[in-house]
């Protein structure tokens, strides 16, 4: 009887446990090995850090001291205000309701009050005031920076804040920033569909149309007082001064290579988790393609081409598509790889042979609007040399998507153009 | 009047009676005039009775059912391409009144991307080169769809 007793004891107690940890409130824990670190140095907490709903929780008042914020603690509304420029952040204890600047956000957790102190979530606060907040799980560091000094392609700028007003200078950013759930506040116009994307109209509602890629209006800049620029070596070299004078500029080495774009914009925007989140899911689905597709994409050689307006074409060699085709392992023709050259030009029908491969995907398009190019483009394409071409005679010469293959060279892009490939190459 | 000039007025009294009742009459006013041309060529499709939980769901089947287009075309198969265009139409017809009602702004330029599909899809003939282009954009026009009713 006794056994049994102490059995039936054991069993409550454990249900009571299972139970408890379950329950909303208790899922605080406190945590004695997560450090936080502002600016490299560690913070002292009479109160050590816990975990709430996945959030930091730290004492709010050591936390804005160090960030030389101002703070107030309203004994009756419990509310706890904290000032830093022009931020005013308030947040209520008990209550997952917040606001920044008057307007209402949610948070993932609420304030706390522990042993004397009240404990807020760490990453909300710090991205509320402008600093950059990121997380180092082998080491349980929230690491917290009042100002990041990025590397780039044009040198080292310093940002004393995150970003709040953007103006972004090439596509492939456009891409990535609103990918990254940033609105810029002015951006460059699309080639076409504009005056953005259509996969990027609904996010842009709002933003200020720099004008064209190559040649973006410094007028329109300097009239939205950005706290950032971000352009690319590739075309803003010339005029990085004059940005640089406007507001801190950052440059990208090219207006393609998407990972980078996406990094540094993660980087720019306190969005790095994200950014890297985005990429590991980007490699699992090459590594997917890669395992249906087997050894036939190294043995099959891809034509990335276009027709000009000026009665020539061109193979790609190098660019945002043939960088894709690149890391999923695909080969290229060989006339086209003996051209060393980024861009192989194919200047009469006689030469159409250069454009070959075992599949060609041409992704033409009339961006000048006068329906010139389509009508050079058929004149070869009617042609007997052209329909002597392999993959024409195979029926693997495909019209592809200007802006996801080309024109736009971002994350979302870049996806876009894989989903297609699972459909020319017939995979799951 | 005279016996063949009676015929005569028979006979054309007739055949513009004929003409007016006609569904391929210009002028008709009603849906069976000019547009009924296209619709005849649709119904010419037989949609497919299918199954379509809800309008996510016929999204993702409609990416899917365009890629396996793709390959029946390209490997002549000609029963799985007619299989396949009956089953895209009966699933778009499953799921249209309410993707108008979902997505009102891109509805008009999916119906007509979806009629110029099964227009071309359909029949014994077909440009194979186009129906190609025509499915790819619907490919890319569901997997875009998914992702905004994901969003």
């Amino acid at each position: 009887m006794k056994l049994i007793n102490k059995t039936r004891i054991l069993a409550l107690l454990l249900t009571f446990a299972l139970t408890i940890s379950v329950i909303p409130g208790f899922a605080v824990a406190a945590s004695k090995d997560i450090k936080v670190q502002l600016d490299g140095k560690q913070i002292a907490f009479d109160t050590k850090p816990q975990i709430s709903n996945g959030s930091t929780l730290v004492p709010y008042r050591a936390l804005a001291e160090k960030l030389k914020a101002t703070v107030k603690y309203d004994s009756k509304t419990n509310k706890v205000s904290v000032v830093k420029g022009s931020k005013t952040v308030v947040l209520t204890i008990g209550s997952t309701n917040a606001t920044i600047n008057g307007k209402a956000v949610k948070l993932d957790a609420a304030p706390i009050t522990k042993n004397g102190s009240t404990l807020v979530p760490l990453r909300f606060l710090g991205e509320s005031l402008g600093v950059w907040v990121s997380w180092k799980a082998s080491t349980a560091t929230v690491s917290l920076e009042t100002q990041k000094t990025i590397e780039h392609a044009m040198g080292k700028t310093t940002l004393k804040k995150v970003p709040e007003r953007v103006v972004v200078l090439f596509n492939g950013m456009v891409d990535a920033t609103t990918l990254l759930g940033v609105k810029p506040v002015g951006a460059v116009e699309s080639y076409v569909e504009q005056p953005w994307y259509n996969f990027l109209k609904g996010k842009m509602s709002g933003v200020k149309n720099l004008g064209d890629e190559t040649q973006p209006s410094l007028e329109a800049i300097v009239a939205l007082k950005p706290d950032v620029i971000i352009g690319s070596k590739m075309r803003h070299e010339k005029i990085y001064s004059q940005l640089q004078a406007i507001a801190p500029t950052v440059m990208t080495e090219d207006i393609y290579s998407w990972k980078k774009t996406l990094e540094i914009g993660g980087i720019v925007y306190n969005k790095e988790a994200q950014a890297s989140q985005y990429i590991a899911d980007w490699d699992k689905r090459v590594a997917d393609f890669k395992s249906q597709i087997g050894s036939k994409a190294a043995k099959t050689k891809v034509s990335v081409i276009r027709f000009n307006p000026d009665g020539s074409a061109r193979a790609y060699m190098a660019g945002f598509a043939t960088n894709i085709f690149k890391e999923l392992g695909f080969d290229f023709p060989k006339a086209q790889k003996d051209a060393k050259s980024d861009i192989v030009t194919v200047k009469t029908l006689e030469q159409t042979s250069l454009l070959d491969g075992d599949y060609i995907f041409d992704f033409t398009t009339d961006w000048t609007g006068d329906g010139g190019v389509y009508k050079h483009q058929k004149e070869w394409t009617d042609s007997d040399l052209w329909k002597n071409l392999n993959a024409v005679k195979n029926k693997k010469y495909y019209k592809v998507n200007v802006v996801s293959w080309n024109m736009s060279g971002g994350p979302q892009a870049a996806k876009m153009m894989l989903d297609d490939l699972y459909f020319y190459f017939d995979l799951d | 009047m005279r016996g063949w000039q009676v015929t005569l007025a028979i006979f054309l009294l007739f055949a513009m009676i004929g003409c007016s009742s006609s569904p391929d009459s210009t002028g008709g006013g009603n849906a069976g005039s000019d547009g009924g041309g296209k619709e005849d060529r649709q119904q010419a499709v037989a949609p497919k009775k299918m199954e379509v939980a809800d309008l996510s769901t016929g999204i993702s089947m409609l990416s899917t059912l365009t890629k396996d287009f793709k390959q029946a075309v390209e490997a002549d198969d000609e029963g799985q391409r007619k299989e396949l265009v009956a089953q895209i139409a009966g699933v778009w017809e499953e799921i249209k009144a309410d993707l108008e009602a979902q997505s009102g702004d891109t509805y008009p330029a999916v119906a007509q991307e979806m009629t110029a599909f099964l227009d071309s899809a359909s029949g014994e003939a077909i440009d194979r080169e186009l129906v190609i282009q025509q499915d790819y954009q619907l490919y890319q026009r569901f997997r875009d769809l998914g992702k905004a009713l994901k969003e």
